[in-house]
């Protein structure tokens, strides 16, 4: 019997572009600039670390959005795409890893910005940071990759397989900490145990988080309005050509 | 007395700024350079 035949990629739906101003985007960086603003001035300064420590509330973020949000979407995204062959999939995945990428630049530049102050060094060759910069460099990777591929259906694919690799390494980026000797501290909120924070850090926190995450889907969403404006362009020139 | 290392934490939040803010105004005029273009193909 005959498989089912899938419809081209150049079938594959682009919705007609959004209009109007997109006001979610300016919002979530107003919300970000509202929790940096509550970790200046209204969270205590730790007696240990000074006021250094308060880069937590935008590394810690950064790191857990980018990991545990942004590429978990990417796999999912790439996964789906592989099954379906449907090129949103791709997009969204294009995007977040894209959008990852930055929240990935933030966890490595303010990373050495805390160790200085604290560890006496701004880089340490130990498991979590060469693992990040790793995964920052295969992320860096992909999106180099698309922009080499003209053919869509052979970056899709391609970029699908990367995606999921790429993701594999999150789980060791996780226990990186407990697995080897580093000077990297071991998780104090994402553990099993309750979080070893006062509650006026550990409520910056959470809020920090909050307006984290809310940017990360308000340049998600803006990137993937793009994609599909940049793949609807694309196939009006194709048409001409 | 905590340290005084403020100058850390500052530098760090002026990067988060301007990485952040940067990237969403990179995005608004990408894309607003591709709606350029699909006005001009679609007249």
């Amino acid at each position: 019997m005959a498989a089912a035949a899938r419809p081209s990629l150049s079938e594959a739906p682009v919705a007609p572009p959004a209009r109007g101003r997109d006001l979610f985007l300016p919002l979530a960086l107003l919300g970000v600039l509202g929790a940096l603003v509550r970790a200046i001035w209204f969270t205590p300064v730790e007696l240990m670390q000074g006021p250094a420590q308060k880069i937590f509330y935008v590394h810690v973020p950064a790191a857990t959005v980018g990991l545990y949000v942004g590429l978990p979407i990417v796999a999912v995204c790439s996964a789906m795409y592989l099954w379906l062959r449907d090129e949103r999939l791709d997009r969204v995945a294009e995007s977040a890893a894209e959008v990852s990428l930055v929240f990935l630049t933030a966890v490595l530049v303010t990373g050495p910005l805390w160790g200085k102050p604290v560890w006496g060094t701004w880089w340490t060759w130990d498991a979590r940071l060469t693992l990040t910069l790793f995964l920052w460099f295969v992320v860096l990777g992909y999106l180099i990759m698309r922009g080499a591929l003209e053919d869509r259906g052979q970056r899709a694919r391609f970029s699908a397989v990367l995606g999921l690799l790429a993701v594999l390494l999150v789980p060791f980026i996780h226990l990186s900490v407990n697995l080897f000797r580093t000077l990297h501290p071991k998780a104090i909120v994402l553990k099993p145990s309750a979080p070893s924070l006062p509650p006026e850090m550990l409520s910056t926190l959470g809020i920090a988080f909050a307006a984290t995450v809310v940017l990360f889907f308000a340049l998600l969403r803006a990137r993937v309005r793009y994609a599909a404006d940049r793949e609807l362009l694309s196939r009006r020139l194709e048409g001409e050509g | 007395m905590p340290p005084d290392n403020g100058v850390y934490f500052q530098a760090a939040y002026a990067v988060i700024g301007v990485l952040y803010a940067g990237y969403a105004l990179l995005l608004m005029r990408r894309r607003a350079r591709v709606r350029k273009a699909l006005d001009e193909t679609s007249r």
